[in-house]
């Protein structure tokens, strides 16, 4: 079965295009720094050779500008430019201003003025401080690209997580007795003190200097949680003594998590990561934990129903009952056959994250003014409406780069 | 399960959901940094002042009570003590008109208005300012789902009937273009095309809002202003109603009744309209009313593109000035509009739907 949907899925044109396009683009994202940059491939002078572009060194004690290669030591013998010969959001003065690709550009050389050559010109044209589109959108893409990629992965492994526990043990699945869940709702006060009351400074005070820091607070207040939590847990255990404590209960651990997801799910994602987005420090890390902490919903939705209809089928009867562990049920069977339903929803899950990256940097709010995306691109153009190939341009490239990702998982979710 | 109890597991379980939402917008804006009463009174403030707006905004309490609160001046049904130095004093400049239900001695419970505070900028009480910018998205919105179901559900019927036909395939590639497309970009350029190339032609301008102020008469309505802004809006709801309008068209179209009706001889469009459709409408239907919470949320982008008076452009706007209590109730009337709609759906699913209520 799986070789004929393979078989099918790869005579599809538009899937192979789609496919095609991505690689492209992952391509460039990869060597966007030899692609476009400022400074040289390769240098040669009588003194010994460099490679300023790939190792980012400085050569001639100076970050060797293209604007500075009049400016080159008199030793030079050979010299080799990027294909693109200028850094994203570079100020170029002599082209400052909205140039059109057609326009004709201009380059100071020693006092002189003179019209760039053919290979040095900017492709796409420029922006207001006369920066290269084209050179930012190969730059953007590696923006782009990892923004998607590792939301997809901060989200997937919190909604394959909650949408495997939820799906697979039910409401019913959970059965503690009475003593551990007494223990473990009183525990869950002193809990919250320990690590969120007492530790709110900790993190309050490092969000505004650095997310990674305070993500790690966050994070270690959490496992305090549950250690606390853990703790009391095994108080329930001495409870046991008792008769009335031993009886068991359910712990609706499906109920749970549905109603969760149904709470973040109803947030306005959009306006909620606009406004944290606003008032904290902007940086890329920022970004993308506040859209991978908001975009788990769909996969755990997804995965909770999927493994609630793998539960349900013969060989996971017979797993049970050949006395597999739950994990190894869930990871060695269930999951592996969910992979197609859930990859489907991760890959809507990239496109739904470049698209917020972008929208977000076309408002000005999250990546760092200095870092060029897609959407900051695109946002030059609201100060001058001529300049249509800011817009047409890095609009075209999200456009295209959504358009592939959901023919993949169209291909993928009408095939499998 | 009866329909009574139907309706109430649902209603709790929703009021549960709005109760987990305001707390996670609660804890969510107040663990952010800065200092309203600084930013309310600038750098040069001294101690004193600082320290009476901490206060007047209940900002020196511990985060916990200071919770209990927000949570009783958004309730309906809340406690308030006649006592004017009490947290919960019964202020009618905060809360309005009050209804008194029950007394104990110096505190009571009354029925009023949500209190969603005011404005750190501009001292107006939020709710009002939501109101007034509510309009706007409302109606934007409103059009947008029009135009999308007016235009998605004949193309999504045509595409259904020509399966794997010529105009199929064309109305499969708009709907995937429609799809993919980012809604800014989407803004940007019709706005600069029908708004500024085309401007001479189309009458219409790149950005406005509803209502014109007039020096003479005041507010004016300006209804072309919608145009733009709800094509816009539009797109991505039309190639999901297109989508889904297809699928469910040929899922009805293959079952029994529609081959009965052909084959006692019915014309194809009876057959087609009076029959399969109606079928195959509940659930774009259900998507429909489903977008439209998304819609108040996501029109973000197009009423800042377009300077369209409306919840998202106050939300960016009040975001530049740090006027926390505005965003906070912009995100909480939106997510309850969406909680409110996805009852709504499941309750009148019950009551069409007799398996629903005994499934769940």
């Amino acid at each position: 079965m799986a070789e004929v949907a393979t078989q099918q899925i790869s005579k599809s044109k538009s899937f192979k295009a789609a496919v095609l396009f991505l690689i492209f683009l992952a391509s460039i994202s990869l060597t966007a720094s030899i692609i476009a940059n400022d400074k040289p491939l390769f240098v040669k002078t009588e003194s010994g050779f460099w490679f300023p572009a790939f190792s980012g060194e400085t050569y001639y004690n100076q970050d060797l500008r293209f604007a500075d290669l009049a400016e080159m030591p008199s030793d030079t013998i050979s010299v080799i430019m990027p294909p693109v010969q200028y850094a994203p959001g570079a100020t170029d003065i002599e082209n400052s201003g909205f140039k059109s690709p057609g326009q004709t550009q201009f380059k100071d050389e020693s006092g002189s003025r003179r019209m760039l050559r053919a290979w040095e010109r900017h492709h796409l044209g420029t922006g207001k401080r006369g920066e290269d589109i084209l050179s930012g959108l190969i730059h953007g893409t590696r923006i782009s690209l990892s923004a998607g990629i590792y939301c997809a992965m901060i989200a997937g492994f919190i909604g394959i997580l909650l949408g495997c526990v939820a799906g697979y043990y039910g409401d019913r699945g959970i059965v503690i007795p009475r003593g551990i869940a007494f223990t473990t709702i009183i525990g869950i006060l002193p809990a919250w003190f320990y690590a969120f009351n007492v530790r709110t400074y900790l993190i309050t005070a490092d969000i505004p200097v650095s997310t990674s820091t305070a993500t790690l607070q966050a994070m270690a207040s959490i496992m305090a949680f549950f250690a606390v939590l853990a703790i009391f847990a095994s108080l329930g255990l001495l409870l046991n003594y008792i008769r009335y404590f031993n009886n068991k209960v359910n712990f609706p651990i499906d109920w749970v998590i549905s109603r969760i997801i149904e709470i973040v799910n109803s947030l306005p994602r959009l306006i909620i990561i606009i406004s944290i987005a606003a008032i904290s420090r902007p940086s890329m890390a920022n970004i993308i934990m506040l859209i991978g902490l908001t975009y788990w919903t769909e996969i755990a939705r997804i995965t909770r129903a999927e493994i609630m209809r793998i539960r349900n089928t013969d060989y996971i009867a017979s797993a049970k009952s050949s006395g597999a562990s739950p994990w190894r049920i869930l990871f060695k069977q269930a999951l592996p056959n969910a992979l197609p339903v859930i990859s489907v929803s991760l890959i809507a899950c990239i496109a739904s994250a470049i698209l917020t990256e972008s929208s977000l940097s076309f408002l000005g709010l999250g990546v760092p003014v200095d870092i060029v995306t897609w959407g900051s691109l695109l946002a030059g153009a609201r100060e001058q409406f001529d300049a249509w190939w800011l817009v047409v341009f890095p609009g075209a490239m999200i456009f295209l780069t959504i358009l592939s990702l959901n023919k993949i998982a169209d291909t993928i979710s009408s095939r499998s | 399960m009866n329909i009574l109890s139907f309706f109430l597991k649902k209603i709790i379980s929703g009021l549960l959901v709005v109760f987990g939402v305001s707390a996670l917008v609660f804890f969510l804006f107040n663990l952010l940094p800065g200092d309203p009463a600084r930013m309310m009174l600038g750098q040069r403030a001294d101690v004193q002042s600082v320290q009476s707006i901490n206060r007047e905004l209940g900002l020196d309490q511990p985060p916990l009570k200071r919770f209990a609160i927000y949570i009783n001046d958004l309730s309906p049904v809340c406690l308030l003590s006649k006592d004017p130095q009490s947290f919960i004093f019964a202020d009618s400049a905060k809360y309005g008109e009050t209804t008194q239900l029950l007394s104990f001695g110096e505190r009571s419970i009354y029925i009023k208005q949500p209190y969603l505070r005011r404005s750190y900028q501009s001292n107006r009480l939020v709710g009002e300012i939501l109101v007034d910018s509510l309009k706007g998205t409302f109606i934007l919105s409103i059009a947008a789902l029009f135009l999308a179901s007016f235009i998605g559900i004949p193309l999504g019927v045509i595409s259904a009937v020509k399966k794997n036909k010529f105009a199929d395939h064309a109305i499969g590639m708009i709907a995937a273009l429609g799809m993919a497309l980012p809604s800014f970009f989407a803004a940007v350029i019709i706005a600069w095309l029908f708004g500024f190339v085309l401007s001479d032609y189309t009458g219409l301008e790149m950005t406005g809002s509803l209502y014109r102020v007039d020096p003479f008469f005041g507010p004016v309505i300006e209804w072309k202003n919608l145009i733009l802004p709800s094509i816009t809006l539009g797109i991505r709801p039309l190639s999901v109603v297109i989508q889904l309008t297809r699928s469910s068209m040929l899922e009805v179209l293959s079952l029994d009744f529609v081959r009965t009706a052909k084959a006692k001889g019915l014309e194809s469009r009876i057959v087609l309209y009076r029959h399969a459709l109606r079928n195959a409408l509940n659930p774009v239907l259900t998507a429909v009313s489903g977008w439209f919470g998304s819609l108040l949320a996501g029109a973000v982008f197009i009423e800042y593109v377009f300077n369209w008076k409306g919840i998202g452009k106050i939300t960016v706007d009040s975001l530049e000035t740090y006027d926390l209590p505005v965003v906070m109730g912009a995100v909480l009337l939106v997510s309850c509009f969406f909680i409110l709609i996805n009852i709504a759906v499941d309750l009148l699913y019950g009551v069409l739907d007799p398996r629903v209520r005994r499934s769940s």
